[in-house]
């Protein structure tokens, strides 16, 4: 569903990502974690195209992003606008701030995709996007403006934005990293629903026991490469790497502190 | 105040033309100036550095001056405008240029993560303007768009130098048949608040719908 190849990238003369490369299958779920900084956030942000990248390829669904004409060289040119706005559309993006529309209410930021970009009729777009509330458990909020509701809410309004443009991938960029403790398993538990629903996600998170209760697969980034690949369980119990187990060992210590 | 209530007929009369010249300056420079700032906010390094020139001298030439260069200088360019169409020209290239430089300011104070979020739902970079942008960033901009409002209406007064006959100019003319200055100053002081309160309150309204919580 989504290919990495080699994908590399630097701002200025500090190279952030180097040679990436992983698939992720239908289906499934892959954590990103790592220390600020790794590179993983970056990431997530090129396969929505949000960043430009110097050299590889990704493939969302088959489709390249951002450049056609091979992964590097002359020939590598970026696409036109419309691709680029069209590509997106398969991918739903996440933010950590939400970033909602805080001049549209909770519905309103709902249908804005469907409306605007796939031009669906107004009425079909706040059916849908009400369907997409109440499972995330807001519909009763649908006409509440997000300065109305409280941060987990404003999160669960932009996982049902993000749906509501009926994406082949979900990706959730630290999306529980701004929230107050207590709103935190709102949200997991949203992301849970969606992965026991099937869909295909990748999540950049410091969330450690989530990670290992619902990712698939998980990839340890450090300083813009993978250092360790596969399912937590594994990953966890027998690291490859001195430097995942000095990274986990500093999060048992944090939350058994706060 | 008896000559002033005798002579407020007369002033009413030239109030009319000041409102005029004023809706007049308000309109235009609002639509030419806010066409500007999309432009530089959007464009190019080029269209940016044409305008921030344009913003410099218009900040560094006092209005009555650009008032006096349109007044000798369009008949000198072949074109006959009366002038009041001068003056109302230069004032609306004078106040264009602040418009410019707010609308720019403010839809740069959108923040980059909300125009991401646009981007992420597959949204065009036009519709990202009008349905993000221009809309937050004319809540922001509203405020300093209010005050210039206030001013460019003021600024209509410059006219009566180059002998538009407007408000301060027929009160010139009132005060020398009757020697009462305080009186008529004062009435016509009043007539211009009660011409730019109502700015003030619209403004007032507007915010208050547009506030989102």
């Amino acid at each position: 569903m989504i290919e990495v190849k080699g994908v590399s990238k630097s701002f200025g003369s500090n190279q952030v990502l180097k040679d990436i490369s992983f698939d992720v299958k239908e289906g499934e779920v892959v954590v990103l974690v790592g220390p600020s900084g790794s590179g993983k956030s970056t990431l997530l942000r090129c396969i929505n195209f949000l960043e430009e990248f110097q050299a590889g390829e990704i493939l969302v669904d088959g489709a390249a992003v951002g450049y056609s004409g091979g992964t590097s060289g002359p020939s590598r040119r970026r696409q036109s606008e419309a691709d680029v706005a069209n590509l997106r559309t398969k991918a739903g993006m996440v933010f950590q701030n939400y970033n909602l529309f805080p001049h549209k209410t909770a519905i309103e930021n709902v249908m804005m995709g469907p409306v605007l970009v796939n031009k669906d009729s107004k009425a079909d777009a706040r059916a849908h996007g009400l369907e997409l509330l109440a499972k995330v458990g807001l519909k009763d909020r649908a006409d509440h403006f997000p300065s109305q509701l409280s941060g987990g809410q404003q999160q669960r309004v932009a996982i049902a934005r993000a749906l509501a443009m009926r994406p082949k991938v979900m990706l959730f960029d630290e999306v529980t990293s701004a929230l107050d403790p207590e709103l935190v398993d709102e949200v997991l538990k949203t992301l849970r629903d969606l992965s026991n629903e099937g869909m295909t996600m990748i999540i950049v998170t410091h969330e450690m026991q989530f990670a290992r209760d619902v990712a698939d697969r998980l990839l340890f980034f450090y300083q813009g490469a993978i250092i360790e690949d596969g399912p937590p369980a594994e990953v966890f119990a027998n690291p490859k790497t001195e430097r995942f187990q000095t990274f986990v060992k500093r999060f048992q210590a944090n939350s058994h502190r706060g | 105040m008896d000559v002033a209530i005798l002579n407020l007929g007369y002033l009413l009369k030239a109030a009319i033309v000041t409102l005029e010249m004023a809706a007049a300056t308000v309109v235009f420079s609002f639509l030419l100036g806010t066409a500007l700032g999309v432009f530089a906010a959007l464009g190019g390094t080029a269209v940016r550095s044409v305008l921030t020139v344009y913003v410099y001298i218009v900040r560094g030439v006092p209005v009555l001056v650009l008032i006096f260069i349109a007044y000798f200088g369009l008949p000198r360019m072949g074109l006959d405008a009366p002038n009041y169409v001068a003056a109302t020209i230069a004032l609306v290239i004078y106040f264009a240029a602040f418009v410019a430089d707010i609308v720019r300011g403010s839809i740069l104070a959108v923040p980059k993560t909300t125009v991401e979020a646009g981007m992420s739902i597959g949204l065009r970079k036009a519709q990202i303007l009008t349905q993000i942008q221009l809309p937050l960033g004319m809540r922001l901009a509203l405020p300093p768009l209010v005050t210039t409002a206030s001013i460019a209406v003021k600024s209509t007064s410059y006219a009566s130098i180059v002998g538009v006959w407007e408000l301060t100019y027929a009160s010139r003319e009132v005060v020398e048949r009757t020697l009462a200055a305080f009186q008529i100053f004062f009435a016509v002081m009043l007539i211009y608040f009660c011409i730019c309160y109502p700015i003030s309150l619209g403004a007032t309204y507007l915010q208050r719908r547009l506030k989102t919580s």
